[in-house]
């Protein structure tokens, strides 16, 4: 059973977050598609994109999405979507950290300092950035030819969200700390909503403020899930689908839904809705 | 439940990212107080092309990019818009009619949605309607909606027309 936690509780006992980013610096080194560049690259480019957006998908899609990446991140992930015994076992228990975005301490800070950070200890922070189109990698490589780059970089419309650098790497741009969602926001969509039609379109639209309020990489689709703080974000979301499916508003997608394959995961939609099945849960400390 | 539905009647555009909604809308003190919420709805938005930010304004056509976002202003709330960008696939590939790949060794057949379908947006503004029924004597008479272009780089955002490709926009009340 993975505990996630908010980053800010790992940042308080270090020993955690120096295992966190241990576990993402060995997911970024696996190549195959157990690997943080297939995972990232399945969210946007290289084509197809397959998340879905404005859709009652949303939710459902993304909790698969950060399910299997979990597995990955605690070497746990085996071949067409198994699950097996970790390979390392340091990592057997790391849980995704969800960055509460709405918290006084980020509308403070801004982006949390574990992310924001360059180095630690006098190496790269694994958390910081992502290279794009490693050359170490293969399955990247390949399809990050260098032709898309070079499209990305001379489009207008991605301007910025790559740096100029070789192999390129994901950036960030942020906005005011004290433009973040608020409390108010998050409490407004949790209490008000009563359908999960409503619910799924304000949270999505929460969503979408901060891929916006981060900027660079995350400002835009095909490259979002490169940058690290790109999958805490989402850990965020599907805490509030979590909190929201435990409140009296609470209602399940819509019946005809239920049976739809999370493609390319093989879960459906029915199968994502008990997060304990799933063998997770959500705690903003704990001690052991 | 929904108490009201207001919807376009006429549009201008006076300056670039600036677009001004005739939308009336007017109720009684008393049955005002009797609504619970209000939402402005976009419909069928496309996420197709650049991600952009949306500020909302009530009864200021004087409102542009650069007008704070204060209650004195008639400022109702703000969305971003996630765009996908350019399409980088092949042709037909961000279209939203065309079909989403699947492996074939995918387990079961996946029924997804195009990820560029068009979809809707909620902004709910309960406390923006409420200052401006209680401040004119006859209500809410224009939207102001002021677009921006949300480039991946905060030097390279500005105001922009075009940005907003939607449907419908209804103001939808709750009692």
């Amino acid at each position: 059973m993975a505990i996630r936690l908010s980053i800010r509780s790992l940042e308080q006992n270090g020993a955690s977050i120096d295992v966190l980013r241990a576990a993402y610096a060995n997911l970024k080194s696996v190549s195959d598609e157990r690997g943080f560049d297939w995972f990232a690259a399945t969210h946007g480019a290289p084509t197809p994109i397959w998340c879905p957006h404005g859709s009652p998908l949303f939710l459902p899609w993304h909790r698969a999405f950060l399910y299997y990446f979990e597995l990955a991140l605690q070497t746990r992930l085996g071949a067409r979507f198994t699950q097996v015994a970790p390979e390392r076992t340091e990592f057997a228990d790391v849980g995704l950290p969800w960055w509460d975005w709405a918290s006084d301490h980020s509308h403070t800070v801004g982006l949390p300092e574990s992310y924001a950070v360059a180095n630690v200890g006098g190496q790269p922070n694994p958390l910081a950035n992502s290279e794009i189109g490693n050359p170490s990698s293969p399955l990247v490589s390949g399809v990050w030819s260098d032709g898309l780059i070079s499209f990305i970089r001379t489009n207008p419309d991605f301007e910025g969200v790559i740096t100029d650098v070789d192999p390129p790497t994901t950036r960030r741009d942020p906005d005011d700390a004290d433009d973040l969602p608020r409390q108010s926001t998050i409490r407004n969509v949790l209490m008000r909503m009563e359908t999960f039609a409503d619910f799924t379109t304000s949270v999505e639209q929460i969503h979408d403020d901060v891929h916006g309020w981060v900027g660079g990489s995350m400002s835009s689709v095909p490259t979002s899930a490169y940058d690290p703080i790109f999958w805490s974000h989402h850990c965020m979301i599907d805490r509030l689908w979590h909190i929201w499916q435990n409140s009296s508003n609470a209602m399940d997608p819509p019946p005809d839904l239920m049976d739809t394959v999370l493609a390319p995961f093989p879960l459906t939609v029915a199968q994502v809705l008990d997060i304990d099945r799933m063998g997770y849960e959500y705690a903003v400390a704990a001690v052991a | 439940m929904i108490g009201y539905d207001s919807t376009i009647s006429e549009k201008s555009s006076p300056a670039e990212g600036v677009e001004h909604i005739a939308m009336k809308f007017d109720l009684d003190i008393e049955d005002w107080e009797t609504i619970t919420r209000a939402d402005l709805v976009f419909e069928d938005l496309s996420t197709v092309g650049s991600s952009y930010g949306l500020r909302v304004f009530f009864n200021n056509k004087k409102a542009a990019a650069g007008t704070k976002r204060t209650a004195k202003n008639g400022y109702a709330g703000r969305l971003t818009i996630f765009g996908h960008g350019e399409c980088l696939g092949s042709e037909g590939h961000c279209s939203s009619a065309s079909k989403v790949h699947v492996p074939q060794d995918t387990p079961a057949m996946p029924v997804l949605q195009h990820p560029t379908a068009p979809m809707k947006r909620i902004l709910t503004v309960t406390p923006a309607l409420d200052r401006v029924m209680r401040r004119y004597t006859k209500g809410l008479h224009t939207v102001t909606l002021v677009t921006v272009l949300h480039a991946p780089l905060r030097k390279n955002r500005k105001p922009m027309s075009g940005l907003l490709r939607c449907r419908r926009v209804s103001l939808r009340t709750y009692s």
